[in-house]
C-alpha cells in the first residue's frame, strides 16, 4: 500500500507552483489594463485636432451656402486694390503685402564669439 | 490646467544689446516660451515634441530652451503635463490701451480662433463662437478687423504669386509681367506660419527664394489696417490705430517683433500722409493667444457664450470659407487651389472642398491636382502639391527630397504645429499629448 503525502514538496526554485500563477495572474491583468489605458490614448489623442478642424469646416459649408467660397470671391479684397489703385504682387501693393526673409545662420556668423 | 504667463521682461526685445544678438536681430523678442526652473520635475516630455530640438536636459535633469533654435511654436508648453512652461503675455498692456480713449484699438482674430475660445468659459472643443466671440471683442472696447477677411487678401496676393511662377516656370512664359518671379523658382512654400518661416531661416536658409514673399494674413491686416483701412474705412490717424492680433499662435509674439514689419509706417511716410519725422511703429502692436484674450474678457467681467449669438457682418469682417479654413493643416493650400483653379482654368471648381489636400491627423499628405489651362487649350496640367502636417514628424523628409527632387512637388504648405493652427501653441489646453499624430507609439519615441 501507497502512502499518500498531503503537504507540498519542497521547491528549489524561487516560487511554488500557487506563488508561480498568482504572479503571471497578476501579470496578464497589468497587461490588459495597460493595453486597454494605451489604446484608449492612442485613440483618443487627435480627437481635439480632428473636432475643431470640424469647426473650421463647418463654418466653411456655411459660407459656401452664401457663395462665398473662394477668395477671390470677397469684395472688400478687390475694394482694397481699387482704393489704392493697385494690382496683386506689383508696385505699392507689393512693397504692403510682401516681405523678405533674413538667413539666420549669417546673422550668427557676423556676430559669432569662438570661445578659446 | 493653467498656463502660467509672464510680462515681457526688461530687455527681451535685446534694446541695449548689439545689432545682432545669437540669430536674433535688435527689436526681436527672445524668451517668449521659457521653462521655470522650480517647477520642472525633468519628465522629458517637452522635448520630445520640440520640432527643432531647441531643449537641452534629459530624463530627470532641469530643462532649458536655447533662444537661439527656439521658434516660439509653444507646443512644449501644450505638451508639459506639469505647467511648468511659462508664455510672455501682453494682457496687461492691451487693457491699459483700451483705457485710453485716444486710441482706436482693433482685434485681429485668427481662424483658429473661433472654434477654440469656447473652451476657456467650458464650451467643447471645435464649438464654433464666430458671433459671440466678435460681440465680446466689440463689448470690451475693440473694433474688428477679421483675419479671416485678410487670408482671403493672402490668397489674392500668394495666388497671383504663385500663378504667375507657373506662368514662369511650368508654361516657359517671358513677360515683363512674370520676369520677376526669375529669382522665386517652384517649388513654392507657403509663408502664412511665422514658426516655419523662422525654423526655416535658421535651418533651411536655402529654401528662401522658393518660400512666398506674400506676409501672413495677420501681418498684412497689420498692414492694411494702418494704410488702407485707416486712411478709406475708418478715417483714424494711424498713430492711433492699436492693431492687437488674437491668434492661435505664440511664434506670432515673435512675428510681430520683427524689425521689418513697418511697412504701414513708411507708406505713410513716403505719401506725405505723417511727417518724415515720424518715429517707425510696428503694423502689429501686440499679439494675444486665444487663452490671453480669454483671460482679457475674464478681467473685463465678459463671457462669450451669454452675448447675443447674431451679428451683423461689417465691411471689415467680411470673409469666404477659403479664409477660414486657413486654421486647418491643409486649408491654405486648399484656399489657394480654390482661387488658382479659377484662374488658371478659367471656370470655378464644380466641388471645393478638395478633401485629398486636407491635413486632418496626417503627419504629411500628397495630392495631384489636374488643371485645365485656358491659355492652352484646356491642356491639362497636373500640379503636384505637398502639405507638411507639423514640422516636428515630416518637414525634414520633405526638405531632404527637395534638396534631391525640385520637381517632385508644385507647391508645399508647410504647418509648424500638428493640425494646423487649430492646435497651435496659444490654444487653450486639451491634456497633453495631443500633437502626436497618428502614432504607433503612446509617446513620441526620441532617444
Amino acid at each position: 500500500m501507497s502512502k499518500y503525502q498531503y503537504t507540498e514538496r519542497d521547491v528549489p526554485a524561487l516560487l511554488g507552483r500557487r506563488g508561480f500563477l498568482k504572479v503571471i495572474g497578476l501579470c496578464a491583468v497589468a497587461v490588459v489594463a495597460a493595453g486597454a489605458a494605451i489604446t484608449k490614448l492612442i485613440t483618443s489623442r487627435n480627437k481635439v485636432i480632428l473636432d475643431r478642424q470640424a469647426g473650421l469646416y463647418a463654418d466653411d459649408k456655411r459660407l459656401q451656402k452664401m457663395k462665398l467660397t473662394s477668395s477671390h470671391e470677397n469684395d472688400v479684397c478687390w475694394q482694397v486694390y481699387k482704393d489704392m489703385n493697385g494690382k496683386p504682387v506689383e508696385g505699392e501693393m507689393y512693397k504692403l503685402n510682401h516681405t523678405h526673409y533674413t538667413p539666420r545662420s549669417q546673422l550668427a556668423m557676423t556676430e559669432a564669439e569662438h570661445h578659446v | 490646467m493653467n498656463v502660467v504667463t509672464f510680462r515681457p521682461p526688461q530687455g527681451c526685445r535685446g534694446e541695449d544689446g548689439p545689432e545682432y544678438q545669437g540669430n536674433f536681430r535688435k527689436g526681436e523678442l527672445r524668451g517668449i516660451i521659457k521653462i521655470n526652473k522650480d517647477n520642472c520635475v525633468g519628465c522629458d516630455t517637452c522635448r520630445k515634441f520640440c520640432p527643432v530640438d531647441a531643449i537641452t536636459g534629459g530624463l530627470g535633469s532641469i530643462h532649458k530652451i536655447r533662444d537661439d533654435a527656439c521658434v516660439s511654436c509653444g507646443q512644449c508648453l501644450s505638451a508639459c503635463p506639469f505647467g511648468a512652461i511659462e508664455q510672455m503675455s501682453f494682457v496687461e498692456d492691451v487693457l491699459k490701451v483700451l483705457d485710453d480713449p485716444k486710441k482706436f484699438v482693433v482685434a485681429h482674430p485668427s481662424p483658429a480662433v473661433r472654434v477654440a475660445l469656447a473652451e476657456e468659459f467650458g464650451g467643447q472643443p471645435g464649438d464654433l463662437c464666430t458671433e459671440q466671440m466678435l460681440n465680446a471683442f466689440e463689448k470690451a472696447g475693440f473694433t474688428v478687423y477679421d483675419v479671416n477677411q485678410t487670408a482671403d487678401q493672402t490668397i489674392l496676393e500668394e495666388g497671383t504669386e504663385f500663378i504667375k511662377k507657373v506662368r514662369y516656370w511650368c508654361l516657359g512664359e517671358r513677360s515683363p509681367e512674370v520676369n520677376q518671379m526669375a529669382h522665386h523658382p517652384l517649388p513654392h512654400f507657403t509663408s502664412c506660419c511665422p514658426g516655419w518661416v523662422r525654423n526655416m531661416e535658421i535651418n533651411f536658409a536655402s529654401a528662401i527664394p522658393h518660400v512666398s514673399t506674400t506676409k501672413s494674413p495677420v501681418q498684412m491686416g497689420g498692414a492694411l489696417a494702418k494704410s488702407w483701412a485707416a486712411k478709406h474705412i475708418w478715417n483714424k490717424d494711424p498713430r492711433d490705430v492699436v492693431m492687437v492680433a488674437v491668434t492661435p499662435c505664440t511664434a506670432k509674439i515673435y512675428e510681430a517683433s520683427r524689425p521689418e514689419f513697418v511697412d504701414a509706417w513708411k507708406w505713410n511716410v513716403e505719401h506725405g500722409y505723417l511727417p518724415k519725422d515720424t518715429p517707425a511703429f510696428p503694423d502689429i502692436d501686440y499679439s494675444l493667444t486665444t487663452r490671453d484674450i480669454a483671460e482679457l474678457l475674464r478681467r473685463k467681467g465678459i463671457n462669450p457664450l451669454t452675448m447675443p449669438k447674431t451679428h451683423e457682418v461689417k465691411t471689415m469682417e467680411k470673409y469666404t470659407g477659403a479664409g477660414t479654413i486657413f486654421g486647418c493643416s491643409g486649408g491654405v493650400m486648399e484656399a489657394a487651389l480654390r482661387t488658382a483653379y479659377a484662374i488658371l482654368s478659367g471656370e470655378e471648381l464644380k466641388d471645393p472642398d478638395i478633401i485629398t489636400v486636407r491635413g486632418m491627423n496626417n503627419s504629411l499628405v500628397e495630392a495631384t491636382i489636374p488643371i485645365p489651362l485656358k491659355a492652352q487649350g484646356g491642356k491639362i496640367f497636373e500640379l503636384r502639391v505637398a502639405v507638411v502636417n507639423g514640422a516636428l514628424q515630416d518637414l525634414h523628409k520633405v526638405m531632404k527630397i527637395i534638396n534631391e527632387d525640385k520637381d517632385r512637388w508644385h507647391f508645399i504648405e508647410v504647418m509648424n504645429c500638428p493640425g494646423g493652427c487649430v492646435n497651435g501653441g496659444g490654444q487653450p489646453l486639451q491634456g497633453a499629448g495631443s500633437a502626436w499624430l497618428a502614432p504607433t507609439t503612446p509617446l513620441p519615441v526620441k532617444l
